[in-house]
């Protein structure tokens, strides 16, 4: 099969259209955010207040219609995409780079270290995040800082533990006691013989963890302790529309259509890059 | 003078804990007070079923696991007392080649980085000598140069198993452990392999240490054998007398047990009664009496037999056949 | 009964439709099986050996594995033509199967008893368990399963490998089949016991008058076990006859050099003969001998034309090979 009707056969399954929604929903408008939107995000206008979308009795001017202010909802979604992307990036890498690490001495190293650091595994899983994330709101404020710290908070467990398990399995290879007998350090087998082996599936719990990220940024900046106001994050712009849900849904149904459709896309993703990545889950 | 590897009462327990709260401690004596000597060039086969400390043995020998008690010496330096440069020396010195050569052989690493990594690790080489070994260690085993530039997934059983070869060899080693190097692999490239085996030992006299189940593998690489059995050694002496005259009656039945191509003889198989016993609680006096064909009453069951020479020089037998108790 | 054989297979050719192609694990092959007797498939791993035998009860890898042409004749029934269902009712039953794995082939979650009871009242599936017992440890005991009342209550993961395969061999046998297939059944296992097992299975076939087909790649249990031999290569049956006219004088050359290449333990062999290469993929398409590209003496018409079987060197009449340089000896 040539590059062209491969690529033609994945635009049209499944993760394919997932892909397209992914694309034209998150990424296009987060890296091109100030080409796309029509308007200032921040700028309030009076005298169009509460304007409903086009279609809806509105105009092409404000094509998703205007909250309380005046904003234009279509611009302040779009904007909101950078948001959504960055704390996404920028959460899951960090909390990838702890877990990982972690799982990899846990699992390699085993003993004192792996007790130590599963136990805090198990402390992070029975802590309420939301919690957590009130707590320290009540102390600094809400802050950019406070969502990745809850996000690396949340996820880097998951990395963790499964890292561990797979490091377990790696560990007791035939080609692992190969490096040892080359002389090979501890550190080096864990970085280039474990590791290397891992990477797919990190790769794939990253990927399903974006989802579950852009949902707990948006749950903190809908309770107000995520990232502050005015920002147009997806979760504040849900937040900003909730007293005039009646008589203005336009103002939260859009940006929660923008959450929905990304995390739907980004887990249909995870799971078709988890079959072709690990295929040890894979369903035969 | 100073024999190349010398094996003094090695043992290796392993504590197993049983019980829902793992409050039972047992010992499973995997290894057994075990004494060898093996000559420079020549090659040992360590003989005998799963579970009888073959492979314990030999992975002490090569210092992924540290001995309960006894000691070790190649060419005459304790190795358990090896430190810095000379561990060092030691990890160059002895490789390994493992069984399955699916597992030994790390899938995201091309063959190249396979082959140069125990030079990487040992010595000091610039790039191109580094290259120059690994082309010559892949020439060696059958493999092109090119092939370097791969990763094992490109490659059938049997020349994954050249791989392994070639990253044994590329140190040029004094003594290479094969643990079940064959078992994994189809009929058709065996015997490639074990004549592969035998061309480096004659171009680069190193020696061997086998671990393996098949005795028709055993008598081909070998020239001595040591039958273990439940975690010590029964029979120990050169292929050829322990083939043509096997003393232990375990080592009769092993030989009996293997379905050869032709039979030489019309004898029937020794069928030996049940299964070997649990290592965590082995039979008092010699541990091969429950099952033993040719039982010849109380001294085996509470006597654990000594050493004896057999009939034949090099040749020594553990049981109390042919003392003065039997 | 009458002469016809029990089992007669008739161009099986079984086929995996895969993304790269279709891929022909069988091709063509035709051999046969007497009431009674040991049929031994050898071959190394790709050579069909288990595909064959798994083409016989159609257990194929789900969606890519189909019989693409030939007859399956089991007791004069096309098996080749049965509906799933039919198949239900003789696998288990008539056609009974032994695989390598001892490990995998019993369910970890239920008692032995329970699972010998449950092929036992695959019959009548309406008979109580409490009836069966008696007969549970009866088929136990013909496999030499050591204090089978106290392992009714057992797990698989309680007993050894060899006393778990001797389980999985009471289950084959506790039907009365008339054929039973044995997939490498004493691979996993050490030779005194491989020997035990072994010994086992012969003594019940006598008693029982099933025929085995017995799969492997050791020509050692082949010599001691079985009456004829198939011997598989990329997909075709190069050699077949009886046990003592191959082994006698082995006619094909990959027969002859597989002989060669196995070490005795009878006498100090200085140099083993080795097979060079590698068996060709079985993606490839090759229009001649699929052997031609490690043979020693191979020619022209090798590598374009597909020998036919011709009759071997013992010049017996079931002994035939597909070659078409019989005459010569490697």
């Amino acid at each position: 099969m040539g590059r062209t009707a491969r690529l033609s056969r994945f635009m049209l399954s499944v993760p394919g259209a997932a892909f397209i929604v992914l694309v034209i929903v998150l990424i296009i408008p987060a890296l091109f955010a100030d080409l796309i939107a029509p308007h200032d995000p921040y700028k309030a206008n009076i005298r169009s207040r509460l304007e409903p979308p086009f279609l809806f009795g509105g105009t092409t001017e404000f094509i998703l219609g205007t909250d309380r202010l005046g904003r234009d909802v279509f611009s302040r979604i779009i904007h909101g995409a950078k948001f959504a992307l960055g704390i996404s990036m920028v959460g899951i890498l960090l909390g990838a780079v702890v877990g990982t690490a972690l799982g990899l001495i846990a699992g390699f190293l085993r003993g004192w270290w792996d007790a130590t650091i599963m136990r805090a595994v198990d402390i992070t899983f029975a802590l309420p995040s939301i919690l957590l994330a009130l707590a320290l709101a009540s102390v600094s404020g809400p802050s950019f800082e406070l969502v990745i710290f809850v996000v690396i908070f949340v996820i880097w467990g998951y990395f963790a533990r499964q890292v561990r398990a797979e490091t377990l399995a790696l560990r007791e290879l035939d080609f692992v006691a190969r490096a040892r007998v080359l002389g090979a350090s501890e550190y080096r087998i864990m970085w280039k013989y474990i590791l290397p082996n891992i990477v797919n599936t990190i790769v794939v719990l990253g990927t399903l963890q974006i989802g579950v990220v852009i949902i707990l940024e948006a749950t903190l900046s809908f309770l107000g302790i995520g990232i502050p106001r005015p920002t147009p994050a997806w979760g504040l712009l849900v937040a900003d529309g909730r007293q005039l849900i009646v008589s203005s849904w336009w103002i939260s149904f859009f940006p929660g259509l923008a959450i929905l459709l990304t995390v739907m896309s980004v887990n249909v993703l995870g799971d078709a890059l988890r079959d072709v990545l690990d295929p040890k889950s894979r369903s035969v | 003078m100073i024999s190349f590897l010398k094996v003094e009462n090695l043992s290796k327990h392993f504590p197993v804990r049983t019980g829902i709260f793992h409050r039972k401690e047992h010992i499973v004596r995997a290894v057994q007070d075990v004494s060898f000597e093996l000559e420079e060039g020549q090659t040992l086969a360590l003989v005998g079923e799963s579970g009888c400390g073959k492979t314990t043995l030999a992975w002490m020998l090569l210092k992924l696991i540290e001995p309960t008690s006894g000691r070790f010496w190649l060419n005459g330096q304790d190795v358990a007392e090896l430190t810095g440069p000379d561990l060092r020396q030691y990890r160059t010195n002895v490789q390994a080649v493992f069984q399955d050569p699916w597992a030994s052989l790390s899938p995201r690493m091309r063959v190249f980085d396979i082959v140069a990594e125990g030079l990487r690790l040992n010595d000091n080489l610039s790039d191109g000598a580094m290259t120059k070994r690994v082309d010559e260690a892949l020439c060696s085993v059958g493999l092109r140069p090119d092939d370097g530039h791969k990763f094992p997934h490109e490659f059938s059983g049997g020349q994954r198993q050249r791989i392994a070869i070639a990253s044994a060899i590329v140190q040029r080693p004094k003594l290479i452990i094969l643990d079940e190097p064959v078992s994994a692999l189809d009929v058709s490239i065996r015997s490639q392999i074990m004549n592969l085996f035998k061309d480096i030992q004659s171009e680069f006299g190193c020696s061997y240490v086998v671990v393996a189940h098949d005795l028709g593998t055993t008598r081909y690489m070998a020239d001595r054998v040591a039958v273990m059995y439940l975690g010590s050694l029964v029979e120990f002496g050169s292929t050829d007398k322990m083939f043509d005259a096997p003393e232990h009656p375990y080592t009769q039945a092993l030989l009996s047990a293997a379905l050869p191509i032709q039979k030489s003889d019309d004898k029937p198989p020794i069928v030996l009664r049940g299964e070997v016993p649990s290592p965590v609680n082995p039979p008092s006096g010699c541990l091969f009496h429950p099952r033993c064909q040719s039982f010849i009453g109380d001294v085996c069951s509470s006597n654990a037999p000594n050493w004896r020479k057999s009939g034949s020089a090099d040749h020594w037998v553990r049981c109390h056949i042919g003392t003065e108790w039997g | 009964m009458s002469n016809e054989p029990l089992l007669d297979v008739r161009n099986l050719t079984t086929v995996l439709d895969l993304a790269a192609g279709t891929m022909p694990v069988v091709d063509d092959v035709s051999f046969t099986v007497g009431r009674g007797e040991t049929l031994g498939i050898v071959g190394e791993s790709g050579s069909g050996k288990s595909m064959t035998a798994n083409s016989i009860i159609q257990i194929l890898p789900k969606k890519i594995g189909r019989i693409a042409g030939g007859k399956i004749l089991f007791d004069g029934r096309d098996l080749s033509q049965f509906s799933d269902a039919d198949l239900t009712k003789v696998r288990g039953r008539e056609i009974a199967m032994i695989l390598q794995d001892p490990h995998t082939s019993l369910n970890p979650v239920y008692t032995i008893g329970n699972q010998v009871i449950e092929a036992l009242r695959l019959d009548d599936p309406r008979q109580p368990k409490r009836s069966l017992l008696g007969k549970a440890i009866n088929v136990l005991k013909k496999m030499n399963v050591a204090d089978a009342e106290r392992r009714l209550h057992a797990f698989p993961h309680q007993m050894s490998g060899g006393m778990k395969q001797r389980v999985v061999g009471a289950i084959a046998f506790s039907s009365a089949p008339k054929l039973i297939i044995a997939d490498e059944p004493t691979t996993a296992l050490d030779v005194t016991i491989q020997l035990q097992y072994l010994q086992l299975l012969e003594g019940i076939q006598k008693n029982t008058g099933a025929a085995i087909i017995f799969i492997t790649h050791d020509l050692g249990i082949v010599a001691n076990l079985c009456h004829r031999l198939a011997v598989m290569y990329g997909g075709r049956i190069i050699e077949s006859g009886t046990v003592k006219d191959v082994f006698a004088a082995p006619s094909h050359p990959y027969t002859q050099a597989l002989l060669r290449s196995v070490p005795s333990i009878d006498t100090k062999v200085y140099r083993l003969y080795a097979i060079e290469g590698q068996p060709p993929p079985l993606t490839e398409e090759i229009a001649g001998c699929k052997f031609a590209s490690r043979c020693p003496l191979a020619t022209d018409v090798c590598r374009s034309h597909r020998p036919d079987p011709k009759p071997g060197r013992s010049g017996a009449v079931s002994h035939e090979a597909s070659c078409w340089h019989l005459g010569e000896t490697l």
